[in-house]
């Protein structure tokens, strides 16, 4: 059972790549920073659950990532599109000053939301601690962080790999809470099933336009 | 032997090898149907918990019993739950049959055989805050049903992919909440924030107004019979759960009373769902706004009181309900997709009214098909929802003459879409000759169709509106 400085760091973590995947529209970023959470998010679940029903968490959050990754390689417009739409060219450039400006104006909105999320949470986390008291405060904390961001990743985008990305960071967080007051196996393995069937979907939608038309 | 493993594992074991055989159509849903209906008998005969003598001397007689335990968790099919899961069978079984009256995709049958084995799961599981998962997962397997490969992923499969993991994340806060609760007069404050968020859950999963809209984006951008099987089944699924939690808390009715907000939200869908019926111009979203109006029907359902059980909602009205709902709605898919497969082109945007014009000259029978079932999920007299709409309106207008006005003004809505699509079928030249281009065994199964939905008008009694479904009710535990 991993000791506080693990959970208090584990906290950290999520936090920071809950706010990374908010904040990133490189794919390879993002799916890197999502395999990266589950290590966070394995080690609070694991101060609640056993080590070996936790790890089945972190190992089908990490078949996840891949099938994500898999479904994006296979997608050669998708790996253009990233390739392009990040600052590219020479600085002086005006098309450069605009993207960096276009890119500044909207990362500035999403850290604003993502403040006004913490601020929320961090003022409520208190309450949440009198009115369930079994929780350990970085659980709560993590929990509701990537609950909050999650559906803000979700929200802010139309893009099939950003909004799984955004479902997958919002179960995650109910994963870390309810961690907490139930521990079954059933519960674990079909948490772990339906983050798979996620990234299922998520690769089954962009897949599915070049897959084989059935008739 | 147990009830769980023929009704759920061996399906679910049973799914794959229709999944292997998806290259022979034909054979996979020969295959696929009858399995389906093999259930379906044996929830309708096989006894569980009692012998069953096999006439062979010197065998014992078998016994199957209730509970499996699986990972950890019970699934419990037992006597009084066996009705219910012969009513969702033989709904089941009405979509199987209509893949033979027209075209459909390979993975049809086998993902329809498997969301049908997911739902039963979910019904089946105790407690039953794991079916919301159960159900999420069912969503997932859902979406190559309607958007098939080969084809760029449409919105809607977007927004049911969000709109159930959302509803599947409250309901697991709702349960964590609801730990916090104990038998005191200071935790029962906190339980109006419980019910709502379970009731968000409910809401998104399915598809409660306002969170409904995946339900006309799927019928208006996919095939009309794959878009009828989700836009049915998700919903239905997520309001037995509903149900089951509303049984399992009925117990705080005096300390809470959460049956105005459902019957008020209930009340606004059928409104809605029928004045955006009369206003839709696509065929395939007309039918989705009338699986709005019943996915409200069902929620005034949950609000009639048994009054022999103190705060208890009688279920049987609305698994009455779902037979008629059901014959209906398949009817209308069967009528739409034979129209989409021979008209539109493939194409779903093609389904509008404009283009249906003068379609009764040409398709009188897939014309008469789409009326009638129209026709029936508004409630006109005769037709197969008739009697179970009039029962729950008047239980309604015991509580709220308004609300049951309202009701029948939402059905109102329904008839009048359905009075538009007649004029938009009929129209067109009156020199044009009548012919029937509808093969010979889509003729006879839309007959028989129609034929089931006026017999279930006529005589309703066949079904009995107060069904005990005891074990839901029992065998719920207080997550």
């Amino acid at each position: 059972m991993p000791g506080l400085e693990n959970t208090l760091i584990a906290a950290v973590v999520v936090t920071i790549t809950s706010l990374v995947l908010l904040l990133s529209r490189d794919w390879r970023v993002g799916i890197f920073i999502l395999a990266v959470q589950y290590v966070g998010v394995y080690f609070l679940v694991s101060s609640s659950w056993p080590l070996m029903v936790a790890a089945i968490i972190l190992i089908s959050g990490w078949i996840s990532s891949i099938v994500l990754v898999m479904a994006v390689v296979s997608v050669p417009e998708m790996i253009q599109a990233a390739d392009q739409g990040g600052l590219s060219g020479s600085w002086r450039s005006p098309q450069w000053v605009v993207t960096f400006l276009r890119l500044l104006s909207e990362r500035s909105f999403y850290i604003l939301a993502a403040f006004l999320i913490l601020v929320v949470i961090g003022s409520q986390l208190s309450q949440i601690l009198i009115t369930f008291p079994d929780i350990p405060p970085q659980h709560a904390w993590s929990g509701l962080v990537l609950i909050g961001l999650g559906l803000l990743i979700t929200g802010f985008s139309d893009r099939p790999l950003q909004i799984t990305i955004g479902l997958m960071t919002w179960l995650s967080g109910f994963e870390i809470l309810y961690a907490t007051v139930q521990s079954s196996l059933l519960m674990a393995g079909l948490l772990s099933g339906v983050n798979l069937a996620l990234s299922m979907a998520g690769a089954y939608f962009l897949l599915a336009g070049q897959m084989e038309q059935q008739v | 032997m147990n009830a769980p493993l023929i009704f759920i594992l061996l399906p679910a074991v049973f799914t794959p090898v229709l999944f292997v055989f998806q290259r022979y159509p034909r054979f996979n849903q020969v295959l696929g149907t009858s399995a389906m209906l093999v259930l379906l008998l044996l929830s309708w005969r096989l006894p569980v918990n009692s012998p069953i003598f096999l006439g062979i001397p010197g065998i014992p007689a078998l016994v199957v019993s209730d509970s499996l335990f699986f990972l950890g968790r019970r699934f419990f099919i037992d006597d009084s739950l066996r009705p219910v899961l012969t009513l969702i069978y033989l709904a089941l079984n009405f979509w199987f049959i209509a893949s033979f009256i027209t075209h459909i995709r390979p993975l049809f049958i086998p993902l329809c055989f498997g969301i049908g084995v997911l739902l039963v799961a979910s019904i089946a599981v105790d407690p039953p805050l794991y079916s919301a998962l159960i159900i999420v997962l069912a969503a997932l397997f859902s979406i190559p049903l309607f958007s098939p490969p080969g084809k760029q992923i449409s919105n809607s499969a977007l927004r049911l992919l969000i709109f159930e993991v959302l509803g599947m994340g409250l309901f697991l806060f709702a349960d964590w909440y609801l730990s916090s609760i104990q038998s005191d007069q200071q935790s029962f404050a906190r339980l109006p924030v419980a019910f709502a968020l379970l009731g968000l859950g409910l809401a998104f999963m399915a598809g409660v107004f306002p969170f409904h809209t995946w339900l006309p984006m799927i019928a208006g951008s996919s095939a009309p019979l794959a878009a009828s099987f989700t836009i049915f089944f998700i919903p239905l699924a997520a309001s037995i759960t509903g149900l089951r939690y509303l049984l399992a808390f009925s117990v705080f009715q005096p300390i809470f009373d959460f049956q105005p907000a459902l019957r008020l939200v209930g009340i606004l869908m059928v409104v809605a769902g029928g004045t955006w019926a009369v206003m839709e111009r696509h065929l395939g979203r007309i039918m989705a706004f009338a699986m709005l109006v019943q996915v409200g029907s069902w929620l005034l359902a949950f609000t009639i009181i048994d009054q022999s059980v103190l705060g208890v909602p009688l279920t049987g009205l609305f698994y009455s309900m779902l037979i008629p709902q059901s014959i209906a709605l398949v009817t209308w898919a069967i009528s739409l997709d034979i129209y989409y497969q021979a008209e539109s082109d493939d194409s779903p945007e093609h389904l509008q009214l404009i283009s249906a014009q003068g379609l009764a000259h040409r398709y009188p029978l897939l014309a008469s098909g789409l009326l009638v079932a129209s026709f029936a999920l508004a409630g006109l007299p005769l037709l197969a929802n008739f009697p179970y709409l009039f029962v729950l309106s008047a239980e309604i207008a015991k509580s709220s003459l308004l609300f049951a006005s309202l009701y029948w003004i939402g059905h109102t809505g329904l008839l009048i879409a359905g009075l538009r699509t007649l004029a938009a079928v009929t129209s067109g030249s009156q020199d044009s000759a009548w012919q029937v281009s509808e093969s010979r065994h889509q003729v006879i199964w839309l007959l028989l169709f129609m034929l089931a939905i006026v017999l279930l008008g006529i005589l309703p009694q066949w079904q009995s509106f107060d069904q005990p479904t005891s074990s839901i009710l029992t065998s719920l535990l207080i997550p």
